[in-house]
């Protein structure tokens, strides 16, 4: 994992040696003495992290400290990389306040597909700071599932600022497969609503051939209009974009499956109640779920629960999300704690947490976990199990910046919250 | 489904095991002398006995202590290298179906329901899922939505209606701010009563004022004879801590014995709190906030509970949910954001008995208590703790 040479080794150590005080260099940290887990990885004990201008430059062992580097000490701590959110409505419902637009699901017409996430938050939503408190540096932001295709979703890293100092990437679609409240021209029953929105994915299907035989014969073919619909589908179709689909019951899972299966997308269930049923299957299609809310239902008893135990056996991609605001994000960690305990293995939960999410959005290379080149997200919580409800988050990095500090009352979204998160 | 899961996880591991098991289908108490010996006992009051004996005889606590000596005819259930606690109680929930009263006794105004009874919830068998996490009783509370809900009842979560029903009138509960207040939309026709926070307060002042000159009758005034007297407390459901403050002021003015519900701003109004010797049942930290969640929520963070037991406040912890959420992880999140873990165990055991009137009953190891016993693969507040085995009245009820 280090690839740093013998002779740059010896010559960091005789410096460190000898006691060698260079004036910090901007931008170099190393994280030492904490338990790094890597994740995709063993956990290193007394491991160090090697931040160079907002990049992740070593992790290992046996990694010399750089003239210059700030040294965060994390002995006594564990190190993961930053959480990742796979399902957020974050920014869109501030303090509930009537009449303001703050409000996730668009409801002018049940095909949203041209309404964007990013156009309607709002950085001032306090929950920003909470759940960064709670270990959380990269989420899903999504439109709601009142409409059959709610809109886009945005990917956003907790940088603090605005939401454009957030933004991160493009998440996909939001479809959702479910009975919706029978507004005026919505299908009412899952049968209707998935020949909708497979109507609608055809639609996108023609408009994309008039387009191309247009670029083939611009003389015989005119351009057809512009339709931001259709064009948003079409990156759906072309699996530029990935598709998340709102899906309970096994009939809805269903649904959600078959038109992964009809148009060959690129798409992953959101909520999964019924992955013990579906497990096998999910596998098979290699269709990830973004598992959840559980929290606040510890404890339930329900074998609905062990749906991603079995999905992570077979070997299918599962993660964890809170819903926000339907569950709190800062406890999001404390999912994965609750598979722990039905059975779920320690280093698949932390997966659930960073890794595998981060795979759902294609955004490997960049987060979810602790490798040489990826984007310094790095998080450091009390004690050697990341997993403990004792396990507090005391320091957070985003891009090599740190900005949570428990210890030192240190937030980036600043004093919007109560002292105590 | 609870069966099923039964089934799967029940391990017999002696034979006096299976026979417990087997007395389970079975209503009658048994008559028998049980000693749970060799575990790590916190009695719910404060103290730890390593290698602790629990002796129980006919559903009750008779002896606890080192020095405890086991009877004879005792049947041994050996529990070194376990932890031995009272079954945990949930000091604020909604258990039961609907999650609100579904009889009415009668009204002072829709929203003013003072002989409304949550004890018409209980079911035989409610969460089953709290009872495997240890949790042997809650309170009910009634209906949060209304001014004055009714009156709250404290439930074993094992055994029928005749023994678990362990306080039918425990409190009598009324509800402040968001939870109660609403919005007026606008073009809405103008309320026919009042809808404000000053409005409200005026309401509940209005009808403890004729309680107190003896306008009502029968049920109505037993209840609130009651409240005036002190002999029920009333649990007022207060979340900002200006709301918190209006009911110290309105206790204060009625001499009411007064706990605050939810109370997520509590910690900002701590000292008085503690200066009035006013408890708080405060939870859950895991309360969403934002979707239609009240403002006031905001003020709630894990660290509240620290903050109140600080100050010197004594608390009970609590879900205050119909069924799942679970009250261990409660008092773990509280422990892993400052409460001690001896101050979080009490806040689901001897304290939350006291603040709800039933420490004569349950909520500590002591004798003549019920023996409502609990033993753990380790201690309860913890990230991995299983309830092992759940004593109801002496009787097994829950086997892992």
């Amino acid at each position: 994992m280090q690839r740093q040479s013998l002779s740059g080794f010896l010559l960091g150590a005789a410096l460190a040696g000898a006691g060698c005080t260079a004036p910090e260099q901007p931008g170099l940290i190393a994280i030492t003495g904490g338990l790094v887990y890597p994740v995709t990885s063993e956990p290193i004990p007394g491991g160090t992290v090697l931040i160079r201008d907002g990049k992740i430059e070593a992790v290992g062992g046996d990694v010399a400290v750089p003239r210059g580097a700030r040294v965060v000490d994390a002995s006594g701590m564990s190190v993961i990389p930053g959480i990742i959110e796979t399902h957020s409505h974050m920014g869109f419902k501030v303090l509930n306040l009537p009449a303001t637009g703050t409000n996730n699901n668009e409801l002018a017409s049940p095909i949203n597909a041209h309404v964007r996430a990013l156009d309607g938050l709002d950085s001032n939503d306090p929950a920003f700071a909470i759940a960064l408190a709670g270990g959380v540096t990269t989420q899903n932001v999504t439109t709601g599932s009142r409409s059959p295709n709610s809109g886009q979703a945005a990917l956003v890293k907790m940088r603090g600022g605005t939401i454009g100092d957030m933004l991160f990437g493009h998440a996909g679609m939001k479809m959702a497969i479910r009975a919706t409240t029978p507004y005026p021209g919505f299908p009412e029953t899952e049968d209707e609503v998935f020949e909708l929105l497979r109507g609608a994915l055809e639609a996108a299907q023609d408009y994309l051939e008039q387009l191309a035989a247009h670029h083939a014969d611009p003389a015989a073919n005119p351009r057809p209009p512009r339709n931001l619909t259709h064009e948003a589908l079409g990156k759906v179709l072309t699996r530029e974009w990935v598709l998340g689909i709102h899906s309970h019951s096994e009939a809805q899972m269903r649904h959600a499956m078959q038109l992964k299966r009809l148009f060959d997308l690129d798409a992953y269930i959101h909520h999964g109640s019924a992955t013990n049923i579906l497990a096998e299957e999910l596998a098979e299609l290699e269709m990830p779920v973004s598992y959840g809310p559980i929290l606040p239902f510890d404890g339930r008893e329900n074998e609905e629960l062990e749906g991603p135990v079995r999905l992570a056996e077979l070997g299918g991609l599962v993660a964890f999300h809170q819903d926000h605001p339907d569950g709190h994000q800062y406890f999001l960690r404390h999912t994965a704690s609750m598979f722990v305990r039905r059975g779920m293995p320690p280093e698949e939960a932390l997966k659930a947490l960073t890794w595998n999410g981060a795979r759902i959005f294609h955004i490997e290379d960049r987060v979810g976990s602790l490798e040489p080149g990826k984007d310094a997200d790095v998080v450091l919580l009390r004690g050697d199990d990341p997993l403990a409800y004792e396990a507090l988050v005391e320091r957070v990095f985003v891009d090599g910046v740190e900005v949570l500090h428990r210890a030192a009352g240190y937030n980036v979204f600043g004093d919007r919250v109560a002292e105590g998160w | 489904m609870d069966s099923m899961l039964f089934r799967k996880r029940a391990r017999p591991v002696t034979g006096l095991a299976v026979a417990a098991l087997l007395t389970l289908a079975t209503a009658p108490a048994p008559a028998q002398t049980i000693a749970i010996v060799g575990g790590r006992v916190h009695t719910g009051d404060g103290q730890v006995h390593p290698g602790g004996t629990v002796v129980i005889e006919d559903g009750r606590i008779t002896a606890v202590g080192v020095d405890a000596a086991t009877p004879g005819n005792a049947q041994i259930i050996d529990a070194a290298g376990m932890v031995v606690t009272p079954g945990l109680i949930d000091a604020l929930t909604l258990v039961g179906p609907g999650g609100a009263p579904t009889h009415m006794h009668g009204e002072v105004e829709p929203d003013i329901q003072p002989t409304a009874r949550a004890r018409e919830r209980f079911r035989e068998g409610m969460a089953p899922g709290w009872l495997h996490d240890g949790v042997t009783a809650v309170y009910m509370a009634p209906d949060p939505s209304r001014l004055i809900g009714g009156i709250g009842a404290v439930v074993k979560l094992a055994g029928g209606a005749e023994t678990a029903v362990v306080a039918e009138t425990a409190a009598m509960a009324a509800s402040f701010g968001e939870s109660v207040v609403g919005d007026q939309p606008p073009g809405a026709e103008a309320p026919t009563q009042q809808t404000t926070r000053q409005g409200m307060i005026y309401r509940l002042r209005q009808t403890l004022v004729r309680a107190q000159e003896d306008a009502f009758t029968g049920e109505m005034a037993r209840v609130f004879g009651e409240l005036l007297s002190g002999e029920l407390p009333l649990r007022m459901l207060a979340n900002n801590p200006d709301d918190i403050e209006t009911a110290l002021r309105l206790a204060g003015e009625f001499e009411l014995r007064l706990v605050v519900d939810q109370g997520a701003g509590a910690a900002l109004v701590a000292t008085r709190l503690a200066e009035a010797g006013v408890p708080v049942v405060i939870g859950p930290a895991i309360l969403g906030i934002g979707d239609g969640g009240p403002m006031e929520l905001y003020a709630h963070t894990p660290a509240t509970p620290a903050r109140l037991h600080e100050a010197g406040v004594r608390l009970a912890l609590s879900t205050f949910s119909q069924g799942g959420r679970s009250v261990t992880m409660e008092a773990a999140i509280a422990w892993a954001h400052g409460l001690p873990r001896e101050a979080a165990l009490l806040a689901v055991t001897g304290h939350a008995a006291a603040i709800l009137g039933v420490e004569d009953r349950i909520g500590t190891l002591a004798p003549g208590r019920d023996a409502d016993v609990v033993i753990w693969d380790q201690h309860p507040i913890s990230t991995y703790g299983k309830a092992m085995r759940v004593l109801v009245d002496g009787r097994t009820v829950f086997e892992r």
